[in-house]
């Protein structure tokens, strides 16, 4: 029979191995790039097809309705000069406006445009919380 | 420069040497054993205490006085802006949050020192080092970094006003349960270190550092929840928790000392796990000062951090120091630490504790790891990444099943050594139950692996604290010949740490159902203009009219939408979004209705003020409201946990029986707030302020509102001629509105009684069925109050005839109940 101490200390390794495992494996899959525009823009073919996360300064917002009468936000994610065309469709954060340093989250179709699922806005002026939709 | 910035500033200057002063005194006089010294240092405490609070009240003092030549005071406050908010204003910034977290700590500091001085004086020179320590680095920061009393050189005429999102009862009490919670922490950190220092690691120290445990791990659970309350009220996303580095850094130490408090038993049971636990304390205040460090220093990407970036230093410096001293003593102490007892059997209590442990441990590091991960490897290979809600949700579902599965194992397993037949004979019913409920959530729709597991062990959970309390109640009405009831108080009166934690583990099952009912939150967008609808699950929704409303001072744009549970009309809600003139950003106000299992949640945005066209996001949130009613219960489980003896015998009856009796009214409350829109938000405004009060109009306004009552759900019996809520405001508008278009008085109010019922009346009609409708509620009320109280001082005059045993058998209050439950398990 094996020492109880070697027992314990095996019991504890194939816990302890199947969290790793466990964190290892998700971990992979939800692991998302975050770049500023500039950095995004100098290396677009090897974020291409790629869901991430792209920071910038929110500017040139404008609105229109697709087929199904929602609103569809247009808008460019500006740094440094250099600007990203962004199309989104949901709900905006309060915060959300001209000038706000946002965080968008999505990834280029196929027709070279970048398609948003999540719009974080930060309002840089005045508060010091961001709001998220 | 301002009067009350030069105090404040000179409040703080002068705390900081006396916090230094105090230390050392305390420290020499214990070396040298001159009692004097020791006087004066604590002396100097209770001066720095003072001054802290000061400083406070100087703060506190512009805020009232609007006194806009402080910088801090024009970046939060408004001489506009409501009483109750100016008071929030001193944490709603880094530096006013710097001051309210010092000063907590010196309540602390003033607290240990009234308490400890003449309990355990050999600890009190340590505790004090560790307190003053802390209260020196953060007196540090204020005096050369973020001086929340620098002053202007050009005074402004107005403040800038408090960001509309903090503006809401949750946010103004979320921060400061939270920061006592934080700074809580690092009391028992400092009972730890004397213990380690003097050698003296009895179970005195044991006791005292799971007291002082659980008090900020209590104020942490709170605002935990709040905070999670504030963002579903008030961010309009639909959520509670978003996994954001700021709220990562209040779990991380969460998770620490809800580890402590299960290991803690081990120790003070078997006298084993010493080193761990000191561990573990060290850990869980560390993790608080780097949890700080986080939200304060910009390291992270952050929804909420503050953005300022230059306290790095300070805080890494102050984490190497608590890292070195605490190592120093656990390394030298090891001999003292080394417990004489092992584990006897791997199917034991001390097995599921530690089992406990580790997965605490793990989840802990897991979500440490999600959160740092991005800064890593930015450091390392320059390319920033993110970490997403999907890795912590998926982390935490198995980390969170496996600790309801211990959960309900835990208590009916035996310390040392448990037998297989007895614990397979205690959870064959649990395990029943909880394989019918899986059944029956299968049937019903919940198929999901990580929904089925938990419908499963919930209810498996439920069930063995349900067992042991019928074993509890029974082994005492043998052992005492009691009745039922009786016996049910005296087990809980006496092992009141036992039932008290029991209760709230029944409080964080009903967090978990919250949390596993979130998997199932279902969302949808469309779009509507007024008089079409749109259907989603068994709901729909009718767009009836836009209600744009401008006065002075904002505009509110605002969608009338009737909802119907198929063909039932449930009620009106009323999203709205209103654009404040001194603001820069529009305010989102959700509009709620609340059913007992579910919560319908919809937001509006971009209405067309020509077509009316709007569109809508609606979520279904099913049982969240569980995760606020879970916070009560654990509430209470705390309140009756930490009972001192000599109170607890006629608080815990008063106290359990009134929730007993309370709790088949808490569905009230999905009544209160039935028809929605509904939060309430007091904004102190005097609701006739831009009428012209000779207007007829006005005085017919005035009539019909003072015979309705504000059905915000957040008022107690307002008229909404008096209410200054953002919702009675929207009232009086409709109001306003029908009598303009020529609608009479009685019509109005008709109207009113035909959407909320009769209820909404400020004198009810008395006669009829209707009266007694109305009536019912409060007379139950009162019935149960009073049959309640008999109740209560039979129990109690019973009690005290049997005081003399209960007082010498029942008095230790976890071996009694296992004793006694051994006992019966043991004869057939």
């Amino acid at each position: 029979m094996l020492k109880k101490r070697t027992k314990y200390i095996i019991g504890f390794l194939i816990i302890m191995g199947a969290l790793v495992y466990l964190i290892s494996t998700t971990f992979q899959s939800s692991l998302q790039y975050y770049v500023t525009v500039a950095e995004y823009l100098n290396n677009t073919s090897k974020y291409k097809s790629r869901t991430l996360k792209v920071a910038g300064i929110a500017a040139d917002i404008q609105t229109s309705l697709n087929a199904d009468g929602k609103t569809v936000y247009n808008f460019n994610v500006n740094e440094e000069g250099k600007g990203l065309a962004v199309s989104y469709l949901g709900f905006v954060p309060d915060t959300f406006k001209n000038g706000a340093q946002v965080v968008v989250t999505g990834r280029m179709n196929e027709g070279g445009n970048f398609e948003a699922t999540e719009i974080l806005a930060k309002c840089a002026s005045k508060y010091e919380s961001k709001v998220r939709t | 420069m301002s009067p009350l910035s030069l105090a404040g500033s000179h409040f703080l200057a002068l705390a900081l040497p006396t916090a230094i002063l105090s230390l050392l005194f305390y420290l020499i006089g214990e070396k040298r054993e001159i009692e004097a010294l020791k006087v004066s240092a604590q002396r100097g405490t209770i001066l720095t205490f003072l001054l802290i609070t000061a400083a406070v009240v100087t703060l506190l003092a512009a805020f009232f006085t609007d006194d806009f030549s402080l910088a801090y005071v024009v970046g939060h406050s408004s001489s506009t802006l409501p009483l109750f908010y100016k008071f929030a204003g001193l944490w709603a910034g880094l530096d006013g949050s710097i001051l309210f977290w010092t000063w907590l700590v010196a309540l602390y500091s003033f607290i240990l020192l009234k308490t400890q001085k003449n309990k355990n004086p050999d600890w009190m020179p340590t505790i004090n080092a560790v307190m003053m320590s802390s209260l020196i680095f953060f007196l540090s920061l204020m005096i050369f970094a973020n001086n929340p009393f620098s002053p202007l050189l050009d005074p402004a005429s107005e403040g800038k006003g408090l960001n509309p999102l903090l503006q809401n009862i949750a946010m103004a009490v979320h921060p400061p349960s939270l920061y006592l919670g934080f700074t809580g922490f690092a009391v028992p950190f400092a009972f730890g270190l004397a213990a380690l220092r003097t050698r003296r690691l009895d179970s005195g120290w044991i006791e005292e550092s799971r007291t002082w445990t659980i008090i900020p791990w209590f104020f942490l659970t709170l605002g935990l929840i709040l905070g999670g309350a504030w963002a579903y009220v008030e961010l309009g996303w639909g959520g509670f928790w978003a996994w954001d580095p700021v709220e990562n850094a209040a779990f991380i130490p969460w998770l620490l000392a809800t580890a402590y408090l299960h290991s803690v038993m081990v120790q003070k049971r078997r006298g084993m796990l010493m080193v761990w636990n000191v561990v573990l304390v060290s850990l869980t205040f560390l993790m608080t000062i780097f949890g700080t460090y986080l939200t304060r220093s910009g390291v992270v990407q952050s929804v909420h951090a503050f953005s300022e970036g230059h306290l790095g230093p300070f805080f890494l410096g102050f984490m190497a120091l608590i890292i070195l001293v605490s190592m120093y003593f656990i390394v030298t102490r090891l001999d003292s630490l080394k417990g004489s007892q092992g584990l006897e059997s791997f199917f034991s209590k001390e097995s599921a504790f530690l089992l406990n442990n580790i997965i605490l441990l793990v989840a802990a590091f897991a979500v440490c790891w999600g959160t740092l991960f991005p800064t890593m490897t930015e450091f390392v290979t320059g390319e920033r990444t993110s970490v997403g809600p999907p890795f912590f949700n998926q982390i935490m579902g198995p980390i969170g099943l496996t600790l309801l599965a211990l959960m309900g194992i835990g208590p009916m397993v035996s310390w040392k050594k448990a037998q297989a037949s007895l614990v397979a004979n205690n959870l064959f019913l649990p395990l029943l139950g909880g394989l019918i409920a899986g059944i029956i959530g299968w049937v019903i729709g919940i198929r999901q692996w990580y929904g089925t597991g938990s419908v499963i062990l919930i209810t498996f959970a439920f069930g063995t604290v349900l067992m042991e309390l019928v074993h509890g109640i029974r082994a005492v009405r043998l052992q005492k010949k009691l009745g039922f009831l009786d016996s049910f108080v005296t087990l809980v009166v006496t092992s009141n740490r036992r039932y008290g934690g029991y209760l709230v583990h029944v409080g964080v099952l009903f967090l978990f159902m919250g949390i596993a009912g979130s998997v199932f939150k279902q969302e949808a967008d469309f779009a509507l203009k007024p008089g079409e609808s749109f259907s989603f699950q068994n709901y729909r929704f009718n767009y009836i009219s836009p209600e744009i409303t401008t006065e002075p001072h904002k505009t509110e744009v605002a969608a009338k939408v009737d909802l119907y549970l198929g063909d039932k009309k449930l009620g009106s809600i009323r999203p709205s979004k209103g654009f404040y003139n001194a603001s820069e950003q529009p305010s989102t106000e959700a509009a709620f209705y609340h059913r007992a299992l579910v919560d319908v949640y919809l937001i509006i945005a971009n209405l067309d003020e020509k077509t009316g066209r709007a569109d809508f996001r609606v979520t279904l949130n099913p049982l969240i409201s569980f995760i606020w009613f879970g916070g009560v219960v654990i509430l209470l489980g705390v309140g009756i946990l930490v009972l001192p003896a000599s109170v607890k015998k006629s608080w815990v009856k008063g106290l359990g029986m009134l929730v007993f009796l309370f709790l088949p009214f808490s569905p009230m409350h999905s009544s209160w707030a039935a028809n929605s829109g509904m939060v309430h938000e007091e904004t102190g405004e005097d609701p006739f302020l831009y009428m012209d009060a000779a207007d007829p109009l006005t005085i017919r306004l005035k009539e019909v509102a003072d015979k309705l009552l504000c059905q915000c759900g957040g008022c107690v019996r307002t008229t909404l001629k008096a209410c200054t809520c953002t919702f009675a405001h929207k009232e009086r508008s409709r109001i306003l509105a029908m009598l303009r278009a020529g609608s009479s008085d009685e019509d109005t109010l008709n109207a009113f009684i035909k959407e909320y019922k009769l209820t909404v009346l400020t004198v009810p009609p008395s006669e009829g069925f209707f009266g007694m409708g109305v009536m019912l509620p409060p007379i139950a009320l009162l019935f149960s109050i009073i049959g309640g109280s008999i109740f209560i001082r039979r129990a109690a005059l019973r009690n005290r005839k049997s005081a003399p045993p209960v007082a010498t058998i029942l008095s230790e209050d976890d071996g009694y109940a296992d004793k006694l439950k051994k006992e019966l398990d043991e004869t057939p």
